[in-house]
């Protein structure tokens, strides 16, 4: 063989050897990271001091610090986001898993048929979904909710969009609309991995359906559980178009809907003030790693490598 | 054996069947009612739809099939969008499923200097929305020329970490022998993975498909801010740039109403389809204690 | 089963590809004719606009056979459209030739360096024709950025049939004493609001404060809203909520779906609007052709003013585009001509801001004209009455901030929350200069 066939061939194998193969997998991820996460955080730590403007930016040190420290507007987003994500958390682990437990059971009948269904509201964008809750939740006599209340519950026209809470329950309720079929799936596919004997034993003890539930099952899909928890505050925290949705683009009333990314994107591209949002952005940023570890740290599922 | 317990339960039973059925059902009726708003809407005359709004009512005298006419006939651009759309979600989920198994792979059958700090890092980009990295990821996007395209849509989140994160949970159940011995077999990594693994990954890359392929169909912020001609626009974009449009063109709205149901229908046949395979692939991947 | 259900489904995916390529072909019609067409890619959030000015480009074609031009349109809903084009702006590529630019979104592009052609030379040949009041609005540094498409001055739409109902003459309401006095009467003969006040957007406001000469901005773009006119103007209002002659409009805004509903219902009786609102009237609301009447706004006693511009839409020529040339000298021609300002007349019921057409009696009294037609009365003959006391408003760079805070907090405070008037407007104030760039 020739030098360089010899060099070649040298190369290939020490690339495709157990040593240098790993690298070589990763890297994509590698790449990724440094390129998609990294440099815009650190970018976006730059324009945090700066008064963002086409063509040029300014320095002005602390000044957007001070202004989102002063404004009335981000503690609101900040509670919207934060009540939205607890209100969803607490309506969508419990019952989707109480939901699952049903379906599952021996006495039911078209189980899968019934998923089915329940998810279907995942495949519709979000898009056409806020557009038909925005005009289903209309503050008039004869939109559908209303008339709905009106007739069933004897209501007043409730004001959907403007109000504090009507506002929240209309968010959570499009929320729960689209993902209890997917936590429903997470849950069923988590039973499964329940050993019947388990409910054998619990049945030997003469428990009842309720201590069943509470001592076997629950703690059983417990991996399931803080999955489906993670990804529940992820979402919450960031949820944005959804409400961009059903306020069409416009700023609700008294920011009712006003979440922490909308306020990100409202300050950085409605109101042209890149800079701002940048450090807003960053709070956003440091209150979700917060909130995350915290949460993973406490349910004891943080440690886990990824292999052997 | 499983007998003594469902012994004890046979006669209470029928009742609990009929019990769940009607409470399913009920449930289902509700979960189907925006569904058949749109439905019900899209047959509707577009000029009432000011002032009725969308309700549930079956007006047989002012329903018609006009909007599907204008929607298969006349001079816009909703098939168009549906083919973006459609070309899009293929090919990023294809390749997100193919080069996010190729990193899992490395992660999970190998050990390497630092590759506990990746993986970390893996989960922190696991825990950050994307929409709070949007703006900063635009501007870069900027920078580095990918805007106006398909590609800069796809690059960042085809080594998706959440994909990533349930693979290697995955692969955790193949055992590390298979690999050891196809290098004793003298393949080198990279076909191991190729021919062996990737294979047997098969119900994940199921379950995955369908989130990362619902995920792409309904993206809308991302390819919102990244494309810039018309003529590239996804479904969503298209979508909503009909909803709030001024003045009255009310062609918008019969485009929309219709155009919503056609967003919606093949993906609920696609589902009920590939359901079976979706659900098995999430219950042999995911979530392991 | 299973079979027949991959069958169908590769079918409608296959069929939808197809019609998709039918589709596009049929929209990107290749123009393989003429080397010397020039397109030129558009954005607008209205359809309208973009007929209208497709329209002009066929006249231009004409009158220049060897400069003619193609418009290509793409549209997105008002807030997207805007956010894309100042993120194609700072992107320094993806942006148009030609953009629609609504006045609530201008103050965004007037900042930092400005992307937009200076069209002052451009705007030179129609000068002595033109309101040039209402192109101040869109100049910086006296150089002019965008052309708008009408004056948008703000008239009282009045419907004589509810109003006679309630033994109104519109007619003698002159003040906003005799507005009141209406307002009064009509709650008590029908029981119903005469008008109503807007929660977002509210251009109740900007009208009387017009009237009485006050911006929302100093000339030096700071907040400026507790001042005695403020106070005062919302102060009235507030009393005539509170007093119970009027209402809050559905939505908050009489230009949404929901509040356009309302005017098509005929639930408001009286609304201050500016002149485009005329084209809603013709498409939402057939049935009531022929009963609106179209009055100058009532007038404060010290008024120093009669109107104001509210509203419009100026459109830009994007700076260093290939054909940034041809395509201002088109648009300039579009908006500000006699031509132009026909067409926008006659299609969109937009008062000119070529006066020439206010002259032009065959299109100011023709009977053909289908706003001409529907209203009861002409709205050039209130043109004129008021032509002379036009207000302008500036925008500057923190007015979309202090709009957005004013339509999301300010008015809810005041009518949903009941807060008190001089203490909203205090705070909205601090906000706003706390807030300011």
């Amino acid at each position: 063989m020739s030098m360089k066939r010899k060099t070649l061939k040298k190369r290939w194998e020490t690339f495709s050897s157990a040593k240098v193969a790993p690298y070589v997998f990763v890297l994509p991820f590698l790449l990724t990271f440094v390129i998609f996460f990294i440099y815009p955080i650190i970018s976006s730590v730059m324009t945090s001091f700066q008064n963002v403007q086409l063509g040029a930016s300014k320095w002005v040190g602390l000044a957007n610090y001070k202004r989102l420290a002063a404004s009335s507007e981000f503690p609101t987003a900040i509670r919207n986001s934060l009540l939205y994500t607890v209100i969803t958390i607490a309506l969508m682990i419990p019952f989707p898993l109480l939901f699952a437990v049903m379906l599952n059971s021996k006495s039911m009948r078209g189980g899968t048929f019934f998923r089915a269904v329940l998810f279907m509201p995942i495949l519709c964008s979000v898009v056409v979904a806020g557009m038909t809750f925005r005009f289903m939740f209309n503050e008039t006599d004869s939109a559908l909710v209303n008339e709905f209340f009106m007739k069933v519950f004897g209501t007043r026209r409730i004001m959907w969009k403007s109000r504090q809470w009507p506002a929240m329950a209309m968010m959570v309720s499009l929320c729960c609309w689209r993902w209890t079929g997917m936590n429903i799936v997470y849950f069923m596919s988590g039973l499964r991995s329940v050993p019947v004997e388990l409910y054998e034993a619990a049945d030997i003890d003469g428990a009842s359906a309720a201590q069943r539930f509470w001592n076997v099952t629950v703690p059983s899909v417990k991996p399931t559980t803080i999955y489906v928890l993670t990804i529940s505050i992820y979402g919450g925290l960031s949820m944005y178009t959804e409400s961009r949705m059903l306020w069409d683009a416009k700023s609700s009333p008294m920011n009712v809907g006003l979440t922490i990314v909308g306020f990100v994107y409202q300050k950085g591209i409605s109101q042209a003030d890149y800079g701002f949002a940048s450090c807003a952005g960053l709070c956003l940023l440091l209150v979700t790693l917060v909130v995350n570890f915290i949460q993973l740290r406490g349910t004891g599922a943080i440690g886990k490598g990824g292999a052997k | 054996m499983i007998s003594s317990y469902t012994k004890k339960h046979v006669g209470q039973k029928k009742t609990y069947t009929i019990l769940l059925l009607v409470f399913f059902a009920m449930f289902c009726v509700v979960v189907l009612v925006p569904f058949a708003t749109i439905l019900l809407t899209s047959f509707k005359q577009t000029n009432r739809l000011l002032t009725d709004g969308f309700n549930l009512k079956v007006e047989k005298n002012i329903m018609s099939w006009d909007s599907y006419v204008y929607l298969f006939t006349g001079k816009h651009s909703f098939f168009l969008w549906y083919r973006n759309s459609v070309y899009l979600t293929v090919v990023q989920t294809l390749l997100t499923l193919f080069i996010s198994a190729w990193v899992s792979f490395g992660f999970s059958f190998y050990r390497f200097k630092g590759k506990d700090i990746l993986y970390a890092c893996v989960l922190i980009v696991m825990m950050i929305p994307f929409e709070i990295m949007m703006l900063p990821l635009f501007m870069e996007a900027i920078n580095l020329k990918m805007t106006n395209s398909y590609f800069g849509i796809m690059i960042p989140y085809l080594a998706n970490a959440t994909v990533i994160f349930f693979f290697c949970q995955y692969l955790q159940g193949i055992p590390v022998e298979l690999v050891e011995a196809g290098r004793i077999d003298g393949c080198n990594e990279y076909s191991i993975f190729l021919c062996l693994v990737f294979p047997l990954m098969k119900p994940a890359l199921a379950a995955m498909s369908i989130l990362v392929g619902v995920n792409t169909w309904n993206n809308y912020l991302w390819p919102l801010l990244v494309l810039g001609d018309s003529h590239k626009f996804t479904l969503p974009i298209g979508l909503s740039s009909l909803i709030a449009m001024q003045g009255s063109n009310l062609n918008s709205y019969k485009i929309l109403m219709a155009g919503s149901v056609m967003t919606v229908l093949p993906i609920l046949l696609l589902f009920c389809f590939a359901q079976k395979y979706f659900i098995e692939g999430l219950s042999t991947g995911s979530v392991k204690g | 089963m299973k079979r027949l259900l991959s069958v169908f489904l590769v079918s409608v995916l296959i069929l939808s590809l197809v019609t998709a390529q039918g589709t596009s072909e049929r929209t990107s019609e290749k123009d393989t004719s003429q080397s010397t067409v020039t397109t030129l890619s558009v954005w607008s959030f209205v359809q309208a606009h973009m007929d209208a000015y497709k329209k002009l480009s066929a006249v231009w074609n004409e009158d220049h056979p060897d400069e003619q031009i193609k418009l290509v349109d793409t549209y997105y809903d008002w807030a997207s459209m805007h956010d894309k084009l100042y993120s194609c702006l700072l992107a320094g590529e993806g942006a148009p030739d030609l953009c629609d630019v609504e006045i609530g979104k201008w103050p965004n592009f007037m900042q930092g360096e400005i992307k937009f052609l200076d069209l002052t030379d451009y705007v030179l040949p129609y000068k002595d024709q033109i309101v040039n009041t209402r192109m101040q609005v869109y100049q910086k540094n006296g150089k002019q950025y965008g052309v708008p498409s009408h004056i948008g001055a703000t008239v009282m739409y009045y419907n004589i049939d509810l109003l006679q109902k309630a033994g109104i003459d519109y007619r003698n309401i002159k003040t906003w004493d005799d507005f009141a006095n209406a307002c009064r009467i009509y709650k008590a003969k029908t029981g119903k609001y005469m008008t109503y006040i807007e929660t977002y957007g509210a251009y109740e406001f900007s009208y009387m404060m017009a009237e009485l000469g006050h911006d929302i901005i100093t000339a030096d773009g700071r907040p400026d809203l507790y001042n005695a006119d403020a106070v005062r103007v919302c102060k009235l209002w507030k009393s005539w909520y509170d007093e119970g002659i009027i209402g809050t409009i559905p939505t908050g805004n009489a230009d949404t779906d929901a509040g356009k509903a309302a005017v098509a219902s005929g639930e408001i009786a009286a609304l201050g609007y500016p002149l485009w609102y005329m084209g809603r009237f013709t498409d939402v609301a057939p049935d009531l052709a022929g009963k609106i009447a179209i009055a100058p706004l009532p007038v404060f006693k010290d008024a120093t003013y009669k109107s104001v511009g509210l509203g419009g839409t100026g459109t830009v020529v994007i700076a260093n585009g290939p054909h940034a040339d041809l395509a201002a000298r088109f648009i300039t021609w579009a908006k500000l001509s006699e031509t132009g300002g026909i067409t926008l007349w006659q299609d969109l019921g937009y008062d000119p801001i070529n006066t020439k057409v206010w002259t032009n009696l065959t299109v100011t009294k023709d009977p053909g004209n289908k706003f001409l037609k529907y209203f009861a009365t002409n709205p050039f003959d209130v043109l004129s009455e008021i032509k002379d006391g036009i207000f302008a408003c500036k925008t500057m760079q923190n007015s979309a901030t202090i709009n957005d805070y004013l339509s999301s907090t300010t008015w809810n405070r005041m009518y949903i929350n009941g807060e008190d008037v001089e203490k909203v407007l205090k705070e909205t104030q601090t906000e706003m200069e706390t807030q300011a760039k």
